[in-house]
């Protein structure tokens, strides 16, 4: 017998690190398996013969065993002799307490089910080698592994991650998508703020929306990112966690409460018709619930003070909201959280003293972030819809929105949908300076272009649609959309003045369906407008006259 | 409140089963007296003790053979005899092996004339001159003189007894409590007379039933003194946790400030007794518990017996290796060697069996810093203290830590949050002298 001397104290919670790990990895697993099982439905559904149930499961294995075996590495190149363990139980003790088999099924489920093995291995290796071990290991780690591989194949290896063909055409529920999945159609500038969904009562009728229901949506009935999509299993998650305190409920709470009350917000600024709607959206598309649960609470790239956590959280909302409305992508929820794992350092080395202290004054802070971050939002929002009147988005006002809507059923779309093969009509409606007015409906379905000039309202000439594009100097300023009416007789000659001379457009642009990208760039001059426009209405004036 | 700032307590296995209803065995006579008893040389806190006495002199029960130096603390002698040479012997308090005098316990237990007694009617000032002669120190651990929270107290309100015993495996509050409710409430008036309170709170924690009872049953005598149960939560009893809890007031340095006036129920209970009948405190019960001790029990033993006389009168200790606490598992350093003497202040030997720590990094989860009592971040803390950033500690308020053991206890990783903090305290005192 002997005395000994460890510190204090000797009687220990009988919680560990290994355990949360385990309970994380069995409400992921819990994740996956829905996962797996919507593939399998899906390759029912395409009926082309697809692996996609098999890929589901392939992916997570693929991302377990390239992460173990990077670990197994680590722990070779940086084993020394004369340490207590031998290689073996040094290898065995880092694969299972650097948590790397975590980290792998996060990344793994924030993988779309088509996406090449290779992929999913070089991104398993940058999570672990780069990420992870470089820094130390775990808990040493300045940003979140999963979230920064992600990020590193979204950015290098976007094509390999695309939807494939049979995804695009069959199917129900899928086709008609002209991005990668769901969110990726999402992929504008302003599709947040798009102006489908302004006024119809039936939510959202535009055509990326229309196949799908809030119910869909909800319980990840739409082809995303493997673990992505469940939004209702994974708060159903999130609470349990909570509840174990396996992960810190602040910081969902603040972050999923920061998006709603912003999103709620824009909604009333841009005067969309049902708020509530728009809310779910915000909070049900994309990996929005899936960060917020598994990715955003990860304590190791956290701040470690309740106060901090809640303040990072809001500001990871904060930033969601903005990238999304404002910002190139789509989602915002990998780059907010990577960017809030940056300040993270700076949060709790402000968070001084005690935790009693200063309670008005940190209630004010998250109060404060909180009012600031809804306030930017929603004038981000507004600004991006002219800032001068609330009934009006893109320019269009909210007249000639009901006189579409209502008269033909047809969605307005905003000008980057001119950038889109979509079902249906579209059409282009440009002004010059002169306030000389033409019209290009494109039909899709039938490869057919119909130019027509208009002067005045759309009313006047019996058109079924109009978004005004104006031309002023040498810049677009605003564009329209018109679909029906036909003129014929000017149809030839613009037509192919459009194919010929737009510079940078051209035929193989056309024959891609792919008419005027969108209103800036160089992809055609605005001179070549002019001129066809010019065209057309010569042609049209002489018609009428 | 807990928005932001730490819960500050939580639920522990208290282990109190082992010993709450065993059999008291008695050192003081009988079989298993005790032969010799030691008394310090010097104060926890380092200043010497002076001793009156010297080899060959005899003593009696309750003589006064010495004082501290550093506040005026009278050493009453435990048992009667002669004292020997002195010796060196290992104290806790201090760390290392110091001199003690030795008195060889003749088994007569001879008494002294006993001290000056006051009564409820005496004034003020006697009662506070009595306290201070009674020579007692805070007997829940910490050892403070009692006497220094009277001198002179001012705007206080409430008196409360604390009688939470927060620790795991103490039971001698509930013992104590339980069997000695007169002079529990005779401790209160004559406090609340000293202090000028008005009234007195006795606070426990709640499925203390035998002591609700045997303190409600003669609670009609005394109007001013009411019972208040908490949560079995730890560290409830620390003074900073319990008048949050029970009067909902916080305060910054002392709890005067929240007007009021912290006392360990035994202390007022022997200060009920030494107030009334002048003798002083000469035994003191000791839990001796734990898996690593063979029949934990509680031990009633003279001032100044040896641990390890303790613990064979226990049963001794288990195979293997094991921790000997001096004090409860939480804040407690376990010790190397079993033959130190227990003093006033120590109400208990906890005795676990070695468990090995397996340690994981950190995963900045803040566990501790939700759980901290005294509302710091020991994470942040342990950081500071790996970087020598002594500004930094500052700022992190890190003298206001208790060492309550609640960061280690909670921590996932298992990593020695606590004493990181003890040795960062440790380096910011050196560093900002």
């Amino acid at each position: 017998m002997a005395f000994r001397t460890n510190p204090a104290p000797y009687q220990r919670a009988k919680k560990s690190t290994l355990q949360i790990m385990l309970i994380l990895c069995a409400a992921l697993a819990v994740v996956w398996l829905f996962a797996i099982v919507y593939s399998f439905k899906l390759d029912g559904l395409v009926n082309k013969n697809t692996h996609y149930g098999l890929n589901s499961i392939l992916i997570v294995l693929v991302a377990l065993l390239t992460t173990a075996a990077c670990d197994a590495l680590t722990t070779i190149a940086k084993h020394k002799k004369d340490s207590k363990l031998s290689l073996g139980k040094e290898i065995i003790h880092d694969l299972i307490h650097n948590y790397s088999y975590v980290t792998a099924i996060i990344f793994a489920l924030t993988l779309p089910v088509y996406t090449s093995y290779y992929v999913v291995i070089i991104g398993s290796i940058f999570a672990t080698v780069v990420v992870k071990n470089f820094f130390g290991g775990f808990g040493k780690n300045i940003f979140n592994p999963a979230i920064m591989a992600r990020i590193f194949v979204g950015l290098c290896f976007a094509s390999q991650m695309s939807v494939p063909e049979v995804l695009k055409t069959t199917g129900a529920g899928i086709d008609g998508i002209s991005g990668a999945t769901l969110t990726t159609a999402f992929n504008n500038a302003s599709s947040w703020l798009s102006t489908s969904f302004v006024g119809s009562s039936t939510l959202v009728t535009n055509s990326i929306f229309a196949d799908y229901t809030l119910v869909d949506m909800l319980f990840g009935n739409y082809v995303g990112a493997l673990g992505e999509t469940f939004t209702v299993v994974i708060f159903v998650l999130g609470i349990v966690l909570s509840v174990l305190k396996v992960i810190n409920w602040r910081t969902p709470v603040f972050y999923l409460s920061t998006v709603a009350v912003s999103a709620f917000v824009i909604a009333l600024v841009c005067g969309f018709n049902n708020p509530f709607a728009y809310v779910l959206y915000h909070l049900s598309l994309g990996g929005l619930m899936f960060g917020a649960v598994f990715m955003l609470t990860d304590p190791v790239t956290g701040p470690t003070s309740p106060f901090g956590k809640s303040l990072v959280a809001v500001i990871a909302g904060f930033l969601t909201v903005l990238i999304r409305v404002k910002g190139g992508y789509p989602e915002g929820v990998m780059y907010s959280i990577a960017i809030c794992n940056l300040i993270s350092p700076a949060i709790d080395y402000l968070t001084v003293g005690k935790s009693s202290a200063h309670i008005v004054r940190k209630y004010c802070g998250i109060a404060g972030t909180f009012i600031v971050s809804v306030v930017l939002c929603s004038c981000i929002a507004f600004n991006v819809n002219g800032g001068k009147e609330v009934y009006s988005i893109n320019g269009i006002d909210i007249a000639e929105y009901n006189y579409v809507t209502q008269t033909l059923g047809f969605n307005l779309k905003d000008k980057d949908c001119l950038s889109k093969k979509e079902n249906g009509k579209e059409a282009y409606f440009v002004v010059d300076e002169n306030g000389t007015k033409v019209a290009v409906v494109y039909d899709v379905k039938l490869d057919e272009k119909t130019v027509i000039v208009v002067e005045g309202y759309p009313q006047e000439f019996n058109l079924h649609a109009y978004i005004a594009i104006s031309l002023s100097d040498d810049s677009v300023y605003e564009i329209a959309f018109v679909k029906g009416g036909s003129a014929d007789t000017y149809k030839d000659a613009a037509t192919s003045y459009v194919d010929e001379n737009f510079i940078g457009l051209g035929q193989s642009a056309i024959a891609n369906k792919e008419i005027i990208p969108n209103s800036c760039g160089a992809t055609y001059s605005v001179t070549d407008l002019k001129k066809a426009i010019n065209i057309a209405y010569n042609m049209f004036v002489s018609e009428y006259k | 409140m807990s928005l932001f700032g730490s819960k500050g307590h939580r639920h522990l296995d208290g282990h109190k089963e082992l010993t709450k209803h065993e059999e008291i065995i008695s050192l003081v006579s009988g079989d298993n007296m005790v032969k010799q008893v030691y008394f310090p040389t010097m104060s926890p806190n380092g200043k010497p003790i002076t001793y009156t006495v010297k080899e060959g002199d005899y003593v009696k029960v309750g003589s006064k053979i010495g004082t501290r130096t550093d506040f005026y603390v009278p050493i009453y002698c435990s048992v009667s005899g002669v004292v020997q040479a002195s010796k060196m012997v290992f104290s806790p308090q201090v760390g290392r092996a110091i001199q003690h005098v030795v008195i060889a316990n003749d088994g007569q237990y001879v008494e002294e004339e006993p001290l000056k007694t006051v009564t409820l009617s005496s004034s003020k000032e006697e009662i506070f001159e009595a306290i201070k002669e009674a020579g007692l120190v805070g007997m829940g651990g910490a050892g403070f003189p009692t006497y220094i929270k009277y001198n002179n107290p001012k705007n206080i309100d409430t008196l409360l007894v604390n009688g939470v015993e927060c620790e795991p495996y103490l039971t001698t509050d509930f013992i104590a409590m339980q069997q000695d409710v007169d002079n529990l409430l005779l401790g209160c008036e004559y406090l609340m007379k000293a202090s000028g309170a008005k009234r007195a709170i006795i606070a426990f924690k709640v499925h203390k039933d035998e002591v609700k009872e045997a303190i409600e049953a003669k609670l009609s005598a005394h109007e001013n003194i009411t019972i208040c149960e908490v949560p079995d939560q730890y560290p409830m009893g620390w003074e900073r946790t319990l008048v949050k809890q029970v009067l909902k007031k916080e305060y910054d340095k002392l709890p005067s400030e929240a007007g009021a006036v912290v006392n360990n129920a035994q202390t007022v209970i022997s200060l009920g007794k030494v107030l009334s009948t002048g003798k002083v405190i000469t035994n003191r019960l000791v839990t001796v518990s734990g898996d690593g001790v063979n029949h934990p029990t509680n031990v009633l033993c003279p001032i100044g017996t040896l641990a390890s006389e303790l613990v064979s009168s226990c049963g001794g200790y288990v195979e293997g290796d094991i921790n000997l606490i001096p004090g409860g598992p939480m804040c407690a350093k376990a010790v190397k060697q079993d033959d130190f003497p227990i003093l006033l202040q120590m109400g208990s030997l906890t005795i676990l069996k070695f468990k090995q720590v397996e340690t994981v990094p950190c995963l900045r989860c803040g566990a501790c810093t939700m759980n901290c009592p005294a509302g710091l971040q020991p994470v942040e803390i342990k950081i500071a203290f790996e970087r020598k950033d002594t500004d930094r500690m500052e700022k992190l308020n890190i003298m206001s830590c208790v060492e309550c053991g609640m960061c280690s206890y909670v921590c996932p990783s298992h990593i020695e949050v606590t004493e990181s903090v003890k040795k960062a305290k440790m380096i910011y005192r050196l560093m900002k002298k």
